[in-house]
């Protein structure tokens, strides 16, 4: 027994060895591997190629685009809202002061307070030229005073975003910029019959 | 050949060899010189296959679909027997997406459909479909309620909101407030769904989806189910041998007839889903445990278009009236449709849909509808149609799963009136069946044939 592990443990033999296990089983060529992995496993690898980058960059909007509900509950429905699109790379408006605030290069514990205040409301939202689509929306929608909203150059601004954004701001929106979206038809603009 | 009765009672049309029938090389040789020689246009209709939908509507497409998606090695083929689908009753659908339903698989399959419609620009692309865009309309629903009803609708909005359903309650106020041209007479409450329902031209959509269906590879066959052929089993059920449907013959409208042999067999023909259980059961001879009827039938629905001037058409939904007259805007230029199902007891009893019945229209939704909106006082009635509804006469709702004895027969039939928007879980149901054999995503185990034979029905309160 001892002989035939040493003799097992050196190179040349466990390389015959394997080679003899392999010539017993089907050889496989590239082709027959391929055409397994489109059919049983339904992943055609020239698509996965192509796509690849495309594939990427959708998982990591979507991944952006979540309910963050443990946030919410931690820091309140304002200053949820403000830090999520300070992160998106958009910006925001406080209750009475005119600055536009953002994150350009610094810390977001320099720019907004860490806990909720009873004083601290939003009032404007800029989410121009950022990924925001409609699951995204419900982190900003349980804002009580939003006054003015700007989704300029957003590419994936929907009817179905318009839709949220007039039933949830009905009461509190003043402005809104909704310029240069392609994706929204005339049924999203229909939806905004319901803002006063 | 196999069964002489068929070509007795089908005189005048020849029986195409099946997969089965034994052929020589030199048949074979013979068929292909023939076709070779006359150089026509040969529609090839697969002769086997392992998963066979019988009716190419939004159910039949959508399982071909979702099959094709989640596994395309296997063989789908669907088969339709108009393909200027001038009586099914998708083409003819007001195409609505609600929320508001009692079940709570029903709430849950129309939130996956919304789901789909969100994506649907990208799920459905592909070469003949090069810009999806369905025109979903985000309206919503709006349901009337009285005092005798204000109770259920509470209920029911319990559950909805149980399951994350965007639906609103509003008083008789508020109501003013939102919609400024309903008169609010005789109204306790109203239940709004304010997000993921609204409606779709249900032409376009069920277009968009065959057309994806054939590009991932689904086979479309023009033709008719005439009746099934039957095997004997290979294992003996209770020592008795157990008949299972194997081959469906087929006629092409070409003078053909043409037996497809399957593995699975889905039943997704709509109205007439009745009709081929019976065809199913018929083949199985006399033993009654085999196969018993399925409670679907086509009955006849009208749908009025009318032009009103000052009619509204900023903010308004689908309203549903207590007596249960329905009617939505169609476009902006003031056109509206409008309809009501009726009881049991007032229905058509003819199934033709070209004679409609104005009386109706005259009788009981016109003043309905002046009474609720008083600027239709200047109602003009412009144009009228009539489809089917497939219903189901037992509870009215959808009947979905294996045959307990026929384990390769699926039903997918009875969604009275809501299959469209329920259209996309119940094919994502069926195709995980066929391939996980269970399911996945919404548990639909209550909606099984079985509460069929044990005549316990499954009842939605409410059901437009």
């Amino acid at each position: 027994m001892r002989l035939t592990r040493i003799l097992f443990m050196t190179k040349s033999v466990r390389d015959e060895l394997l080679e003899m296990q392999k010539a017993k089983q089907k050889s496989k060529s590239i082709s027959e591997f391929l055409v397994w992995l489109y059919k049983e496993k339904n992943l055609s690898l020239i698509h996965a190629f192509r796509t690849y980058n495309e594939t990427r960059i959708n998982e990591s909007i979507d991944s952006v685009n979540k309910f963050f509900e443990g946030d919410l509950n931690k820091l309140g429905p304002d200053l949820h809202a403000a830090t999520y699109t300070l992160k998106l790379g958009g910006k925001c408006r406080l209750f009475g002061s005119p600055r536009w605030l953002s994150l350009d290069s610094k810390n977001l514990e320099d720019v907004l307070p860490v806990q909720s205040s009873q004083n601290f409301q939003v009032e404007g939202l800029d989410l121009s030229k950022t990924v925001i689509k409609a699951n995204g929306i419900s982190n900003i929608e349980r804002c009580l005073n939003l006054k003015t909203l700007r989704l300029r150059d957003c590419i994936y601004n929907d009817d179905w975003l318009l839709s949220r954004v007039s039933h949830s701001f009905s009461n509190t929106l003043e402005n809104l910029d909704i310029s240069n979206c392609p994706n929204v038809t005339d049924n999203g603009l229909l939806t905004l019959g319901y803002l006063k | 050949m196999k069964d002489t009765k068929s070509s007795d009672t089908f005189s005048g049309k020849i029986r195409v060899p099946g997969a089965d029938d034994p052929k020589n090389a030199l048949e074979v040789f013979k068929i292909q010189y023939e076709n070779f020689k006359s150089l026509k246009k040969i529609n090839r209709v697969p002769k086997q296959t392992e998963v066979l939908v019988i009716g190419g509507g939004i159910i039949g497409s959508f399982i071909a679909y979702w099959i094709k998606q989640q596994s395309p090695s296997l063989n789908v083929t669907v088969i339709e027997k108009d393909s200027n689908y001038s009586k099914s009753s998708t083409f003819w659908s007001l195409g609505g997406f609600r929320q508001q339903f009692s079940l709570p698989e029903n709430i849950k399959m129309s939130l996956f459909g919304a789901e789909f419609m969100q994506n649907s620009h990208e799920l459905l692309k592909c070469e003949k479909n090069y810009k999806v865009d369905l025109q979903f309309n985000h309206d919503g629903y709006l349901f009337l309620a009285s005092t005798k009803t204000a109770d259920q609708l509470y209920h029911n909005h319990r559950i909805q909101l149980a399951h994350k359903a965007r639906v609103q309650l509003l008083n008789k106020e508020e109501l003013k407030q939102k919609f400024k041209w309903i008169n609010p007479e005789g109204i306790e409450l109203a239940s709004f769904g304010y997000q993921n329902e609204g409606w779709v031209d249900a032409r376009k959509f069920l277009l968009a989806v065959r057309n994806k269906a054939n590009f991932l590879g689904a086979e479309y066959v023009n033709g008719e189910v005439i009746s099934f052929e039957n095997d004997a089993n290979d294992q003996l059920l209770l020592d008795q041998s157990v008949k299972t449907i194997k081959t469906a013959l087929v006629d092409t409208l070409d003078g053909k007839l043409v037996p497809i042999k399957f593995q699975t067999v889905v039943n997704a023909a709509g109205p007439w889903a009745g009709e081929i259980s019976k065809l199913a059961s018929e083949s199985l001879g006399s033993v009654k445990s085999q196969m018993s009827d399925l409670p679907v039938e086509p009955r006849k629905r009208y749908i009025f278009m009318f032009y009103a001037e000052n009619g509204p058409i900023l903010n308004v939904p689908l309203t549903i009236d207590q007596s249960g007259v329905f009617f939505r805007r169609q476009g902006l230029s003031n056109y509206y449709f409008c309809g009501l199902n009726q009881s049991p007891d007032k229905e058509p009893k003819d199934l033709d849909l070209e004679k409609i019945d104005f009386e109706y229209f005259e009788k009981e939704i016109k003043p309905v509808l002046i009474h609720r909106v008083p600027a239709f006082k200047d109602l003009k009635l412009i144009n009228a149609w009539a489809g089917y509804y497939d219903y189901n006469t037992l509870d009215q709702n959808l009947i979905i799963g294996k045959h307990p004895i026929q384990r390769n027969f699926i039903f997918a039939n009875g969604s009275s009136g809501h299959g469209l928007q329920h259209s996309a879980a119940i094919g994502r149901a069926v195709s995980e069946l066929i391939i996980h054999d269970s399911y996945q995503t919404i548990d639909l185990k209550r909606f099984g044939f079985e509460r069929v034979l044990r005549n316990q029905p499954l009842k939605e309160i409410d059901v437009v």
